[in-house]
């Protein structure tokens, strides 16, 4: 049954030339899941805000929506408000209430059922969630996964059909993305609840939904099952929204595989196992940064978050630091550079005492940390008018350029989506011309075209003698760009190698494309290195 | 059952008859009983280093008034001794002893007020009838701690990329109100969004109503009944003077045991439901 169609949706924001919607037509089944792919910027949030009435934007609009049968104006307020969910990117702006009981409660409250249904109906609700150790406490404890599964649970309470999901994991740490999936799936399999969801990150969703939609410049170019929707990427080359598993034969083999059990089966099919190593420099350069023996604790009664951390960064070279949510990485990279204090241990920057810089000499073209939320780095009018508090106005066109923000810097920060802000955060950290970039989850929001246009220019900068120090999530990236890799665990650096090593050692915490060569290729832990491989035998076996 | 057992109206009831009588009965013997009866719960509901700093708390908020009524106020007829040729009277000083003892049994039992009334007693009380007034509270609980985590997440984005740091006193200011400049426009731009959220979830499109509920059972019936009856009992005996404290100019109070009695239990059953549910809880774990 058709629960939703759009006939030639065209959207015009107001004041701006050009359209943001320009034609859309679609149509989706009872019971589906929908994955929305598209660049930053190609119309997916303004489409699936359009489909939810209430939150639809000012501008003009052209075409029609059909919802659950009838057209969009059709619903009543309250209709519209209870059989449609939307759970939007930042968990902590969802949210209304104190209590995770009263946030819950909040939307039946407001449709006015009475006080016996909204218990029954939360009670049920949150036994399918799994939740009920969150239910008694305040939001403000919560993690931003636990958040979202709140917001989500209470979308779902008041009787959700169609589910709108405008990136709900890009600001979570993979294993609570995971969880969330996770429960969409269930909420789809045993409820049949349509769900559409637009995401950046397709490892984990492309393989499971029913269908991919993909958005270029407000149309809808491609519709149709995730095999198809692999191969018209990869003749496209769009390779960037396919999975590691995906991106390894695109081009190689006809019919791509979609998650690491059909890549592994399709290499053992098709290719011959190849277990030599190959040659990895040990790191040279004198040491740029040092950390030795940090220990630190927020109160006198907590416990400790770092646990004796020993830690040496040479001059141009790229570390990663990975590990799990709440482990203190981000605390270790506020400790490194002062903003936290150890009560034992020394730092040593650039051969000086950490504490012998005094009052913000060290981040004078020294040293730049770019913090977790960038918005944070932002208080002025316009992007541009934060940039020049440190810079000339020919030094700031060159950086724009090089960063490709140039239409973006005469714009609110606030009206800058995750990724455009990254990009503009780390503008401002370039320009006060730093040796050594200290990046804490700089790829969180970010679609894959500019992780990689990221990844280039940590490269080039690592080319030009900067050092740069990352915590990270995200493991292709970390073992794509990075040189090296330290897993942070239980307050201590527990292992340490090249990046190509560090994942090809690991089983679990480690890239798809580790895991779909496992045992087949040495090291091969990035879908080019795959790729590199596959195409030498390829090439051997054709002479 | 124990007094934060009690749906909210029969203790919200029991509160304002034992504060209407502390407050207009003047009398010694209902000052103390109340002061005790309060205590006597706080010791209850508290850990004993917060029982001990609320007792410390109040015996000095209750010097601290019978020492000062005699130093401005010099009437009665017995005076202890003179300060710069004013009387400090036995009968002001005991006066000042009522006061304090009246004003410290209203600070203990807001105390155990605050203690048994939690969230939801609190918003189901203004909530069932004004919905939209429980909303402006819950709302405000969350704003907060949201409000200190942004600022904290500024703080530390402005320090680390150390735009702002430096040794002048007036570049100091500057990082402050940008600082703050930046946290208003980033809590707008969440409202909004919060906003944006609400309407997403039908905030608007009716009356509102109120989840949480209590059940009446018979024993607030019961609560409520004894409560009311030892009340009255002790404003009425009050107002017709058999509970009452003349200071001046001559000491002359007239305490009857029955009316005192009355008022005494009524403070005590908080502590006498108490001590009972924690017999029964010891009972039954020697049973399991």
């Amino acid at each position: 049954m058709e629960i939703l169609s759009c006939e030639d949706l065209s959207f015009k924001y107001n004041g701006e030339e050009k359209p943001a919607l320009d034609g859309c037509s679609f149509s989706v089944n009872s019971g589906e899941i929908i994955l929305l792919c598209g660049k930053s910027g190609s119309g997916k949030s303004t489409l699936l805000k359009l489909l939810k009435r209430e939150l639809s934007p000012a501008g003009e609009k052209k075409g029609r929506i059909f919802l659950f049968g009838g057209e969009q104006d059709r619903l009543s307020d309250r209709e519209g408000a209870e059989m449609i969910g939307f759970v939007m990117q930042n968990p902590d702006d969802q949210t209304v209430c104190d209590k995770v009981s009263a946030e819950l409660c909040f939307g039946l409250e407001s449709l006015g059922v009475s006080s016996g249904e909204i218990l029954a109906r939360v009670g049920e609700m949150v036994g399918f969630f799994g939740i009920e150790p969150l239910y008694d406490r305040d939001i403000s404890t919560l993690s931003g996964g636990q958040k979202q599964l709140v917001n989500l649970c209470s979308v779902m309470v008041s009787g959700a059909r169609l589910l709108l999901l405008d990136e709900p994991t890009a600001q979570l740490d993979p294993v609570a993305a995971k969880d969330f999936l996770h429960i969409l799936h269930r909420l789809n399999d045993e409820l049949g609840l349509t769900v559409i969801i637009a995401e950046h990150n397709p490892d984990d969703i492309f393989s499971s939904c029913d269908r991919v939609l993909y958005m270029e410049k407000g149309r809808t170019e491609f519709f149709g099952e995730p095999s198809k929707a692999a191969e018209y990427f990869s003749s496209h080359g769009l390779a960037e929204f396919l999975p590691a598993a995906a991106k390894i034969f695109s081009g190689i083999s006809d019919s791509l595989p979609l998650d690491v059990r059909a890549a592994k089966l399709k290499l053992e099919k098709g290719f011959k196992p190849d277990m030599t190593v190959s040659d990895s420099e040990s790191p040279s350069g004198e040491i740029v940064l040092k950390a030795e023996n940090l220990w630190q604790r927020y109160e006198k009664n907590e416990p400790d978050i770092l646990k004796g951390v020993d830690i040496s960064v040479r001059k141009g070279e790229c570390l990663a630091l990975l590990g799990s949510n709440g482990a203190g990485k981000s605390t270790l990279l506020k400790a490194l550079c002062g903003a936290e204090k150890c009560y034992m241990g020394k730092i040593t920057l650039f051969g000086k005492k950490l504490s012998s810089y005094k009052n913000g000499s060290l981040f004078r073209n020294n040293t730049a940390v770019l913090p977790q939320d960038p918005y944070a780095m932002f208080a002025k009018e316009s992007v541009a008018e934060e940039l020049r508090e440190n810079a000339s106005e020919e030094q700031i066109k060159a950086v724009a350029g090089r960063l490709d923000i140039e239409e973006l810097l005469e714009r609110h920060p606030y009206d800058l989506s995750g990724g455009e802000i990254q990009n503009c955060a780390f503008a401002k950290i370039l320009l006060s011309k730093p040796k050594l970039i200290l990046l804490d989850e700089c790829t969180k929001g970010m679609d894959g075209f500019r992780r990689k246009e990221l990844g280039e220019i940590l490269g080039e900068l690592k080319g030009e003698g900067v050092t740069l120090m990352l915590v990270t999530h995200d493991l292709e990236f970390a073992a794509k760009y990075c040189d090296r890799c330290a897993l942070f665990f239980d307050g201590k650096i527990v292992s340490e190698d090249n990046s190509r090593q560090f994942f090809a050692k690991n089983n679990f915490y480690t890239t798809a494309a580790a895991r779909s060569t496992k045992g087949f290729f040495a090291d091969t832990v990035t879908p080019e290195q795959v790729r590199e491989k596959l195409l030498a035998q390829r090439g051997a076996d054709d002479e | 059952m124990r007094l934060s057992v009690f749906h909210p109206v029969s203790s919200l009831i029991y509160f304002a008859a034992v504060l209407i009588a502390t407050m207009f009965c003047f009398s010694p013997a209902i000052q103390i009983c109340s002061v005790v009866g309060a205590l006597l719960e706080l010791f209850m509901l508290e850990s004993k280093r917060e029982f001990f700093r609320n007792l410390r708390f109040t015996v000095v908020v209750w010097l601290a008034v019978a020492v000062t009524n005699p130093l401005f106020s010099h009437k009665g007829v017995t005076p202890l001794f003179f300060i710069n040729g004013r009387a400090f009277t036995l009968e002001a000083l005991l006066y000042g002893v009522m006061l304090g003892g009246s004003l410290s049994a209203v600070i203990m039992w807001f105390k155990v007020f605050s203690k048994v009334f939690d969230r939801e007693r609190l918003l189901y009380i203004f909530g069932r009838k004004t919905p939209k007034l429980a909303l402006i509270i819950t709302m405000t609980r969350g704003f907060v701690p949201k409000l200190k985590a942004q600022y904290r997440r500024i703080c530390d984005g402005r320090k680390c990329s150390g735009t702002y740091m430096s040794e002048s006193r007036i570049e100091r200011l500057k990082a402050s109100c940008g600082i703050f400049t930046a946290l208003c426009s980033s809590t707008l731009e969440s409202a909004v969004q919060t906003g944006m959220s609400m309407k997403a979830r039908g905030f608007g499109t009716g009356k509102r109503s109120f989840a949480h509920s209590f059940k009446f059972r018979f024993g607030d019936g019961v609560f409520l009944f004894v409560c009311i009856l030892l009340f009255s009992a002790a404003m009425i005996y009050s107002g017709t003077g058999k509970l009452r404290a003349d200071f001046y100019p001559r000491i002359a109070v007239s305490s009857e045991p029955l009316p005192m009695l009355c008022f005494a239990v009524l403070c005590a059953i908080p502590f006498i439901l108490e001590v009972k549910e924690s017999l029964k809880w010891k009972f039954c774990l020697a049973k399991i």
